[in-house]
């Protein structure tokens, strides 16, 4: 479930970063940067990370949960940040094995 | 950020002149805060049975807020004198609230 | 106005970060460290059989045997469960008057009841330490702490003022562009975790807050500061001694009780007031691994007669909860390796966004053409020095006679004697050469440290790993993880060197 809620908050912070002008146009491989997907990106984004913040809290209870959370907030932008500099093209890839991986360790 | 080599050293200056108020006005002020705080919550709930304790812990969680404020201010205001009339003047004040009110 | 606020409050930033930043890039680091003290204490203790499962009535049993036979004329005993991350009996008596020492402390194996045959050292205890006493005599290092952590409270807020584009550059990072890319990196730790920052140095304040602030406490207790604690949920008042011999009850006949009262829940600690007294008291404290907040439940007995007589906490006022909910979160010990772990990641950002903010202060001038070499050297010697001097700790855990006198002291100098060779290193050469030098020499250390404690103990990682000892196996791949850093961050030194000089 920590994994669930890990791969929550990096496909989250991916969602927001494809959703900005600066990082969308690598992110998504193309030229130039589609505008309107812009708000549909970030919708989703806030969404995971809204859901992770749940997974957390389903895990953890509600007093370490938001730590957690935040913990995995913190933590799991890091290698988003280092991808983007890096291969911002690849940033994506991360993002279904680890939901994956995450939803079948946790057992739904 | 990038700010030139000339106003840096102005500002360097002024850097000096705001060092006193920030070092040595802000703990003042968060010592007459810790006292005072404690004094006014007993006044304002005279029936809470752990009063005194509550005002405590209210008044030291929250006086490194007030500290930290502090040194701001020592920065943020006009001139240096403001800014050692805007710390001591309310920490003269609290400690003396905290004295006139202490059991 | 607007421009000249946000100009005062830069200059604020750099001053309140640079002027403590070595001594905070040291506390973030030492402090990350020890989110991991139990581990850290067993790995220090090879010799210790690992995996031991304990018996919680046993245990106690044992500790009280051991308690009543050296110190029946204490005035107090603490009893320190063994948890499975340390799996080891604390036991600690002070003594007010008599023959013996006023405080002692000693590790007992919980099967035999016997103070423990390990080798002596500090263990995670140093790090701990370090991070808010540095190791200095009375008071003296927590104060000196307690300054750098209003001045990081003070950088981080006005560090916010003076970061325009937050969300514009929540992911930015462009390496290999000089002072830009540290500005860069400097931002994006800072940002990234920024809550556990804010949490992390207010809590910090506020755990030591009756040594900073203790005024209110002086103006409203006057010398009755106990009555304080005991009132703010952090301290147990006991009665006064009665002065009349008495048997204590068996403590181990008191654990069914705890565990009907917290089921799921182990026993963390047991306090005896006047153990031999008649107005004894006995108080089970829950472990600390399951809760959030440090106000952890407690039962309080008569020691005499083991009658239950009140559980104070649940009354707990807000103000006092929130404080222990603080202090359980600085402490962070509940949640699991995990929750350590992301703690621990959490740390070493906070530690990259001090050093990444020192080298941007020097990296600055330095483009402007100014250079300070105090300034340079001392970021040198911190952020190249400091892990230089953790891994040489843990080569002196391995290296060190076990029978040597002040065996556990002069691991600590190794620590200081190997900081101080960086020190003076950095001193000498302030050059991008001294930087890799010193990178290296870390990443040596650090990636030989599996290779030396597989020679020098049985627990190397070709035994470690396919037996699943999880502790030594995990210890071993966080050295090379760290040596590999360092090893890429040598790297990237040279590179950016390159960079700047085309």
């Amino acid at each position: 479930m920590t994994l669930l809620a890990f791969a929550l908050t990096y496909g989250g912070w991916w969602a927001l970063a494809a959703g900005m002008a600066r990082h969308g146009g690598p992110m998504l491989g193309r030229g130039a940067f589609p505008a309107v997907l812009a708000p549909v990106l970030r919708a989703t984004g806030g969404g995971l990370l809204v859901l992770s913040f749940f997974t957390a809290a389903g895990e953890y209870g509600w007093d370490i949960g938001p730590v957690a959370w935040c913990g995995l907030g913190s933590v799991g932008a890091v290698p988003l940040v280092l991808m983007l500099a890096w291969r911002p093209a690849l940033a994506a890839l991360p993002v279904a094995p680890l939901l994956a991986i995450g939803w079948w360790l946790s057992g739904f | 950020m990038r700010a030139s080599g000339g106003t840096r050293r102005t500002t360097g200056a002024g850097m000096r002149s705001r060092l006193g108020p920030a070092v040595l006005g802000g703990y003042p002020l968060a010592a007459a805060w810790v006292m005072a705080v404690p004094v006014l919550w007993a006044a304002i709930y005279p029936d809470d049975p752990f009063r005194l304790a509550d005002g405590v812990l209210i008044g030291s969680m929250s006086a490194f807020a007030v500290c930290a404020l502090a040194v701001l201010w020592a920065f943020a205001a006009p001139t240096a004198r403001h800014a050692w009339i805007g710390l001591l003047g309310p920490a003269f004040l609290l400690a003396l609230m905290a004295g006139l009110g202490a059991p | 106005m607007r421009h000249g606020f946000r100009q005062a409050m830069a200059l604020l930033h750099s001053w309140a970060g640079l002027v403590p930043g070595w001594l905070l890039f040291a506390v973030f680091l030492t402090g990350s460290l020890s989110y991991f003290r139990p581990e850290i204490s067993q790995w220090t203790r090879p010799e210790l059989p690992s995996g031991a499962m304990s018996d919680p009535g046993r245990d106690v049993r044992a500790a009280q045997d051991y308690l009543t036979r050296t110190a029946p004329d204490a005035t107090r005993w603490l009893i320190e469960m063994p948890l499975a991350r340390l799996p080891l009996t604390g036991v600690t008596l002070w003594r007010e008057r008599g023959a013996g020492p006023h405080y002692r402390h000693d590790l007992l194996d919980p099967r035999q009841g016997m103070p423990i045959a390990a080798r002596a050292t500090h263990g995670g205890d140093f790090f701990y330490y370090f991070h808010f006493d540095l190791h200095m005599p009375w008071r003296l290092g927590r104060l000196i702490v307690g300054f750098s952590a209003m001045a990081m409270l003070v950088a981080l807020l006005t560090g916010l003022i003076v970061h325009r584009r937050l969300f514009a550059d929540f992911f930015t990072f462009r390496p290999g562009k000089g002072p830009r890319s540290w500005l860069d990196a400097h931002n994006a730790c800072g940002v990234l975790a920024l809550p556990y920052h804010v949490m992390i140095t207010y809590s910090g304040l506020v755990i030591l807050m009756s040594l900073y602030l203790p005024w209110g406490i002086d103006l409203l207790y006057g010398t009755d500061r106990a009555r304080f604690f005991a009132e703010a949920g952090q301290n147990f008042r006991p009665p006064p001694a009665a002065g009349v011999p008495a048997g204590l009850v068996d403590l181990a006949s008191l654990m069914p009780e705890a565990a009907r009262r917290w089921p799921g829940e182990a026993v963390g600690r047991i306090d005896v007031y006047g153990p031999g007294d008649a107005a004894a008291r006995v108080v089970f404290t829950v472990a600390d691994d399951a809760r959030l907040s440090h106000a952890r439940a407690r039962l309080i007995f008569d020691g005499v007669g083991g009658t239950l007589l009140s559980e104070p906490e649940n009354g707990l006022p807000g103000p006092a909860r929130l404080e222990r909910a603080l202090y359980g979160m600085h402490l962070g010990r509940f949640g699991g390796p995990l929750l350590h772990a992301l703690f621990f990641c959490s740390g070493l950002l906070g530690a990259a966004m001090v050093g990444a903010g020192l080298i941007l202060w020097t990296g600055k001038r330095r483009a402007a053409g100014e250079t300070h070499p105090v300034a340079e050297a001392l970021n040198l010697a911190v952020i190249g020095g400091l892990p230089i001097a953790i891994a040489a700790f843990f080569w002196a855990n391995r290296l060190l006679p076990v029978g040597l006198a002040a065996r556990a002291d002069r691991e600590g100098l190794c620590f200081f004697a190997a900081w101080m060779v960086a020190g003076i290193h950095a001193a000498l050469h302030r050059d991008a050469a001294a930087w890799r030098t010193q990178f290296r020499c870390a990443a040596g250390l650090f990636l030989a440290l599996p290779v030396l404690d597989g020679l020098t103990t049985s627990h190397g990682l070709p035994v470690s790993l396919p037996a699943g000892d999880w502790l030594f196996a995990g210890f071993d791949l966080a050295f090379l993880a760290g040596g590999g850093g360092m090893a890429g961050l040598s790297l990237l030194s040279r590179r950016n060197r390159r960079r700047v000089a085309k």
